[in-house]
């Protein structure tokens, strides 16, 4: 038949995305460069959010955290880590995919980021390391592809938030926040007067909806997991209970657990629906199974203050930004 | 047993239980229209028999779990990936077409498994694309993420 997977040839475009959906990041990133239709191809939109679904099924997220209260020096860059469970592409359990990520150098990315969402963090910082000129950006560490926003001239009173063309949601988040997350073009965020407060971007509505009966003085924490929204909650005993957000407002409890293998272990959020992510008191990170019980350590040591490190989950996308 | 005609016109013999696996045809066999012999016209003889062998190979992908013969079907699996790029295109549309979710699986794994750690040159080659980027096109692609050019898996050669 002499087929070619080149335009021109019989082979189907919609096959050719059928195979280039297998690759890693870094050889798309290389076949950019062969022709002109598979750079168009590989930075179509369409490919973008088919390939960001087809390893998103297959793989866990990876984990990014980073230091909060560690400045960015010159030579330290930005204190932070992503690193994966098992990763082919990566290296083994525990090893970091990106330490200290020399393309962000310059920018005074200060000590908040946000999201990630399709793979895109942003963040606040500052143009200059020398004097304070603040501003917004994006990071995408699949591309490594660092932009700044343009600038917004108005008061955040009592929170901002950022929509981009429809697909992003970032929470800026003055004290009051505790957590925030983005589910079917509503933002989330918990508010410490007990209350869970969305705005629907479509109708521009802020809504107040309601909690589940979690004491006022019990730490809880909102999260984004398997596209709904959850709702973390732990007792001074260590028992922890995860409600399921079923409608806006209605909540179900989903899983209650306790930690009973280590001592004060201090919770850093979910990694898939089952398994939390813990730091044990000399800082090693580990995973959590609620529904076997199962202790696993990633392997990982934290440097640094752990009361202040941030753990994301993170999932790669080509999003251009 | 039912008939299979590629579309050189020769005709081919199939058990009823291999050739379910494809859901076209499965489904002409539920609707009754697979009484004398179905024409394949976008799939020539050479690729039909590949697909027929591991059609046959597969039959029973359930028994051969139960059997322990796993590991013969993944040996059969990596041989039968083992063709030309040429051929594996024929057998990745004649998979699409016949709609058999796992043999797409598979040629198109063994294709980005070929792929991924070749070098932009040897893709060229390879697959016969002609470069109509122009050099400063492609200086630009390259610009923007000079380290997914660098590194030691990277594979000039052709193969």
């Amino acid at each position: 038949m002499g087929t070619s997977i080149d335009d021109g040839g019989p082979f189907p475009e919609d096959l050719t995305l059928d195979i280039l959906q297998r690759l890693p990041f870094k050889s798309l990133l290389r076949f950019k460069c062969i022709s002109k239709n598979w750079y168009g191809l590989i930075s179509s939109p369409a490919f973008v959010g088919k390939h960001f679904n087809y390893h998103g099924n297959k793989k866990r997220p990876k984990i990014q955290f980073h230091d909060i209260d560690r400045p960015a020096s010159d030579d330290d860059l930005i204190p932070m880590i992503i690193f994966s469970e098992d990763d082919s592409e990566g290296g083994g359990e525990g090893t970091p995919l990106i330490e200290k990520p020399h393309h962000l150098r310059g920018f005074g990315v200060d000590k908040l980021f946000y999201g990630p969402v399709d793979g895109v963090f942003s963040f606040s910082g500052t143009r200059s390391t020398t004097e304070y000129d603040p501003c917004l950006g994006l990071w995408n560490p699949a591309t490594r592809v660092v932009t700044t926003l343009p600038p917004v001239h108005f008061k955040p009173q009592p929170a901002f938030l950022l929509d981009i063309a429809g697909i992003f949601g970032f929470g800026f988040d003055p004290p009051l926040h505790n957590s925030s997350d983005y589910l079917n073009g509503t933002y989330y965020w918990m508010v410490q007067d007990d209350a869970l407060l969305s705005f629907d971007f479509g109708s521009e509505v802020f809504h107040q909806n309601s909690r589940p009966d979690v004491p006022r003085h019990h730490f809880s924490s909102l999260m984004l997991l398997d596209g709904s929204n959850k709702i973390m909650a732990k007792a001074f005993n260590s028992v922890f209970t995860i409600w399921l957000m079923i409608e806006p407002g209605v909540w179900n409890k989903l899983h209650t657990f306790q930690c009973t293998s280590i001592i004060e272990p201090f919770y850093r959020g979910f990694w898939d629906s089952t398994t939390a992510i813990f730091l044990d008191t000399s800082d090693w990170l580990f995973s959590y199974d609620v529904v076997t019980q199962e202790t696993k350590p990633l392997g990982f040591q934290l440097q640094g203050d752990h009361c202040s490190i941030c753990v994301h989950y993170y999932k790669e996308s080509l999003l251009p930004i | 047993m039912v008939k299979l005609k590629s579309n050189d016109d020769k005709e081919f013999e199939v058990e009823e239980a291999a050739v379910i696996q494809s859901e076209m045809i499965k489904n002409m066999i539920e609707d009754g229209c697979a009484t004398s012999v179905i024409p394949l016209p976008n799939i020539d003889s050479k690729t039909l028999i590949k697909v027929i062998e591991y059609l046959n190979k597969h039959i029973n992908m359930g028994k051969a779990a139960e059997t322990g013969e796993e590991d013969d079907l993944k040996e059969f699996d990596e041989q039968f990936v083992n063709m030309g790029w040429e051929e594996l295109f024929d057998v990745i549309m004649a998979a699409n077409y016949l709609n058999i979710h796992e043999l797409m699986e598979l040629c198109c794994q063994s294709a980005a498994d070929r792929l991924k750690n070749k070098s932009v040159r040897a893709v060229r080659e390879m697959l016969k694309i002609t470069n109509d980027l122009t050099e400063e096109e492609e200086q630009e692609i390259i610009n923007d993420a000079p380290w997914a050019f660098e590194g030691p898996e990277i594979d000039d050669t052709v193969n």
